[in-house]
């Protein structure tokens, strides 16, 4: 893997990380629409987060 | 705050969900790739433009390639990432960018983001009235620079502002108060005006019987500074142990005042400002290393006038305003631009107050007239330079008696030499009044 896809890789991870960890915090004050709403795309984050830590757990070097 | 005209460029949409609810008071488009964004800022009227760095996995740094159009435009533009890597803040500046935040604590970025703003364009409303009446001047660099320290004015962080004497470094201190949004006052104090033990009381306030005299509880500054700011000017001429007090106070926004045991707390913002370089006062340990790194965050220079020489005549005018007109002959506008202000903005002052005076034409005579007469002070200066040479050479004693000798000499000389009349006048012993004639006169020889 070259320097710059490891880099876009690990932007990505931790731009998804940060958007759910926001989430989070937003959660407990929605209501209930929004924490649906909320609750599926965290799910959708965390499954696209999972496919990038993924990448990089199939070719680490 | 008003309804601001929004966009953001977001191509995740956990993000934009989360942008959108933060952002729900406000007017927001959304654009989720570079094309879509483009079209958005082109057709577009905003205020600002939140950017993402990445648009897509296998983008190209979209976020950054936006930011020309939408500075063409005049919006304010946000890149967000999710790295603070240096290298991708220094890239978002270079690019243009006005403002820049890390991705995970949204709630509380775009509030700041906000802020920063708002400030940034009442500032920029604020500033032809800004530069023509309260901190006069049409340099672009010095301009640039206040600018720039006012657009951060809310974050509250210390300011230290360096400069010559006269260059406007209190009302400096004061417009960055205005900015800061800080409800308290603007309570202003200069550390050279006091010796320790006095510096200390003002500083920190006293108890009632802290020392003779204090009959009352009296509050300091510091505390007097609460919800607002405290401008400290030449904080290099205190003492090591002042500094150290004020380090803590600094630091902990409490303090003991004199002779109290009961710690008094404020929240003040501190702004400081020295004349002297504080490099070489940290070198020659005058102030705290701590100290200077503690009310060092936002860093202005100003400059002296001779190197901003086009400020010359729009700050006479500023001060000759509801004043007699006056014009300047050629050889006394020449002067003007030619002399090199050591008093700087402060002395140009003084100058058009004694002009003013006159006013008229003015020539370069009536200029070097009234410099001349302001003079007093520095030629008291460079005579006590001078004497202190020859003190340091020969020993302040010795300096002391040859001045005593002159002033006797003087005195005999308008009295017509009547040595018990001028031991009357100058009331010293007889016996001194001789042993500096046999010294320093004929019989010393």
């Amino acid at each position: 893997m070259d320097a710059e896809t490891l880099d876009k890789i690990l932007h990505n991870i931790k731009s998804k990380s940060a958007s759910i960890k926001s989430a989070a915090g937003l959660f407990a004050e929605s209501g209930e629409k929004d924490r649906e709403e909320l609750a599926e795309l965290m799910k959708k984050s965390a499954e696209e987060l999972l496919a990038a830590v993924q990448k990089l757990a199939k070719s680490p070097g | 705050m008003g309804k601001l005209k929004i966009l953001v460029t977001e191509d995740d949409a956990l993000a934009r969900k989360i942008m959108a609810k933060n952002l729900s008071e406000h007017e927001t488009d959304f654009a989720s790739d570079k094309k879509s964004a483009l079209a958005r800022i082109k057709g577009g009227a905003y205020d600002i433009c939140f950017l993402d760095l990445l648009l897509g996995e296998n983008d190209d740094y979209s976020g950054l390639a936006l930011i020309p159009e939408a500075k063409t435009r005049g919006f304010y533009s946000v890149v967000i990432s999710s790295s603070n890597d240096e290298d991708i803040i220094e890239k978002a500046y270079a690019a243009g960018a006005d403002d820049f935040y890390v991705k995970g604590n949204e709630n509380t970025a775009i509030k700041e983001v906000l802020t920063r703003f708002l400030n940034s364009r009442k500032i920029a409303l604020d500033a032809k009235k800004m530069f023509s009446e309260e901190f006069v001047t049409e340099d672009p660099e010095t301009r640039n620079a206040v600018l720039e320290t006012l657009k951060n004015a809310s974050t509250g962080l210390p300011a230290l502002i360096l400069g010559p004497t006269g260059t406007g470094k209190t009302t400096l201190a004061w417009l960055i108060h205005r900015y800061s949004g800080r409800k308290g006052p603007f309570v202003d104090i200069n550390c050279a005006s006091y010796n320790e033990e006095l510096l200390e009381i003002e500083l920190f306030g006293h108890s009632k019987g802290a020392f003779t005299g204090a009959s009352e509880k009296r509050s300091g500054k510091l505390k007097e500074a609460d919800g607002g700011t405290l401008f400290m000017d030449e904080i290099g001429s205190m003492s090591p142990a002042m500094q150290s007090k004020l380090l803590k106070a600094v630091e902990e926004k409490s303090f003991y005042p004199v002779g109290s045991d009961r710690k008094e707390s404020s929240d003040f913002r501190i702004i400081s400002a020295t004349l002297e370089d504080p490099e070489k006062l940290i070198k020659e340990g005058k102030l705290r290393f701590d100290l200077f790194q503690r009310i060092s965050g936002l860093k202005i220079r100003l400059k002296p006038l001779k190197d901003r020489k086009n400020d010359i005549l729009p700050l006479i005018n500023f001060f000759m305003k509801g004043k007699k007109k006056m014009s300047f002959a050629p050889d006394a506008a020449k002067f003007l631009a030619f002399y090199d202000w050591p008093g700087n903005v402060r002395q140009l002052k003084n100058l058009s107050d004694l002009l003013s005076v006159c006013g008229g034409r003015i020539l370069e005579g009536d200029i070097k007239k009234h410099l001349k007469a302001e003079s007093p002070a520095e030629d008291r200066r460079s005579c006590i330079r001078e004497r202190r040479e020859l003190a340091l050479e020969k020993g302040l004693e010795e300096l002391l008696d040859s001045v005593g000798y002159e002033i006797i000499s003087e005195e005999l000389a308008v009295n017509g030499g009547k040595a018990t009349l001028a031991i009357k006048n100058l009331k010293i012993s007889t016996r001194r009044f001789y042993s500096l004639l046999k010294k320093f006169g004929d019989g010393g020889k």
